[in-house]
């Protein structure tokens, strides 16, 4: 546990996916970044892309190659801001999909196992959103670090 | 945090899921960049090495195109006007025979 | 120029430019400024070698090709040879084969001996099979229509039948290869 957890209020456990919090995203941020946790979930993260079948890495060249030969995008910051733009769409497309014919369940890390989550995006087209497997590895380790830097401060739980 | 209930591992694990998953969360604003950066890495070296190697191909393919109509186009001109030339001092000969033999 | 060049009194002697017919020396001048891309009067190695292709030299050994162009290219204007670097092993003195141009004289002097040295067969053979569309082993009127075409002229019909009926000894309906190297080559 570090010396100075982040007080999460109970409220905090039971935020809607839109919920905005900046001032505790933040807090919570600068501590994971101060205790070297950013690293260890980043390391997760690339390791699990690597290692996913579906070869995310390979599938965002692709995409990026045609971009550059078709002419869409002719710099390099331009490529990467236009990949990011496709990858959070896809992203969000399949998490919208797993909602609509998911057991509707948002939080909680368990997966509720609403079958093929990276064929989402509409448009035809391989997707690039980030595997599910992967945002479970990310969130796992995440959990991890969030228990070490932040504590629910359960002074006034509701129960 | 052995000690945990199961009611704080779930509170733990929802508020994880907002933390990483929700609008301006960790996935979105750090996580894919990082993704992302990852999987470009030394493809537009890459993109321009192969740019590069195309179009010397394509100026060779012009400049072997250019040189291979050029042959093509000098041994037509040649043979064939003088197939034609010597068609044409057959039919002179053979005019001029005719004359003298009237 | 004429269609045949008039025979050289002493061809042993005479330079290969010389030796060759004024449709060569021609062809060869056409070479050079096709390839003389950005009109300095010179050519560099791989210039050279498209203008060598030109002219129907394309299976050359790139260690021929680079002997002929050293025997007659010079060294680029402004060329100096690279300064030496402390403890690096001194640079080469002469210049390479990217240093030298080849000026239009030289490549006459080299092109006009490969034109030289050359069988007059290979050029009817290829020729022959230009005008043979098809590979069917004869060249037949329609074959000379399409040539016609090509070159943008306009021969009227009975004079390319003549053309052929004339060399198609069997009447087999066109010129075969040894027939067509007939009208060329006084056997």
């Amino acid at each position: 546990m570090s010396q100075t957890p982040v007080k999460v209020p109970p409220s905090a456990t039971s935020y809607t996916p839109a919920t905005q919090d900046a001032d505790l995203r933040s807090q919570i941020n600068m501590q994971l970044h101060k205790e070297g946790h950013v690293t260890k979930i980043q390391d997760t993260l690339l390791h699990s892309l690597d290692a996913h079948p579906t070869n995310w890495p390979s599938a965002v060249q692709t995409h990026a190659l045609t971009l550059l030969r078709t002419g869409e995008v002719t710099t390099f910051p331009a490529l990467v801001r236009r990949v990011l733009e496709d990858v959070r769409h896809d992203t969000a497309a399949a998490n919208a999909a797993s909602e609509t014919n998911g057991s509707g369940e948002t939080n909680g890390a368990s997966t509720n196992g609403n079958g093929n989550k990276n064929g989402a995006t509409e448009g035809g087209g391989g997707s690039l959103a980030i595997p599910e497997a992967v945002v479970e590895a990310v969130l796992k380790t995440t959990r991890e670090c969030l228990d070490s830097v932040c504590e629910v401060d359960d002074s006034s739980t509701a129960g | 945090s052995a000690h945990q209930s199961a009611s704080q591992k779930k509170a733990l694990d929802s508020f994880t899921h907002w933390f990483v998953c929700g609008d301006k969360g960790l996935m979105e604003e750090r996580l894919m960049q990082v993704a992302v950066d990852h999987a470009l890495n030394g493809l537009w070296d890459e993109f321009q090495a192969a740019e590069q190697e195309r179009k010397r191909q394509e100026e060779l393919e012009k400049s072997w195109a250019i040189a291979r109509k050029y042959r093509e186009y000098s041994l037509r001109v040649k043979y064939f006007y003088r197939w034609h030339h010597g068609f044409r001092n057959r039919q002179r000969i053979k005019r001029m025979k005719v004359e003298r033999e009237k | 120029g004429s269609r045949f060049a008039p025979p050289v009194r002493n061809p042993e002697h005479a330079e290969p430019w010389d030796q060759i017919s004024d449709e060569h020396r021609n062809e060869i001048n056409d070479c050079f400024h096709l390839f003389d891309m950005n009109k300095d009067e010179q050519l560099d190695f791989s210039e050279f070698r498209y203008a060598l292709q030109a002219l129907g030299f394309s299976n050359l050994s790139r260690p021929d090709l680079i002997a002929a162009f050293k025997s007659a290219a010079r060294p680029r204007p402004g060329w100096t040879p690279l300064p030496s670097l402390p403890n690096q092993p001194p640079p080469p003195s002469a210049p390479g084969v990217v240093d030298l141009r080849l000026s239009r004289e030289g490549f006459q002097a080299v092109a006009a001996r490969y034109v030289a040295a050359r069988d007059p067969r290979e050029e009817l053979l290829k020729t022959f099979a230009l005008f043979d569309r098809g590979g069917k082993g004869i060249i037949t009127v329609d074959d000379l229509r399409g040539v016609v075409k090509e070159l943008g002229e306009d021969v009227p019909d009975n004079e390319l039948h003549s053309m052929v009926e004339q060399f198609d000894v069997e009447a087999k309906g066109g010129v075969s290869r040894e027939e067509f190297l007939g009208i060329f080559l006084d056997r």
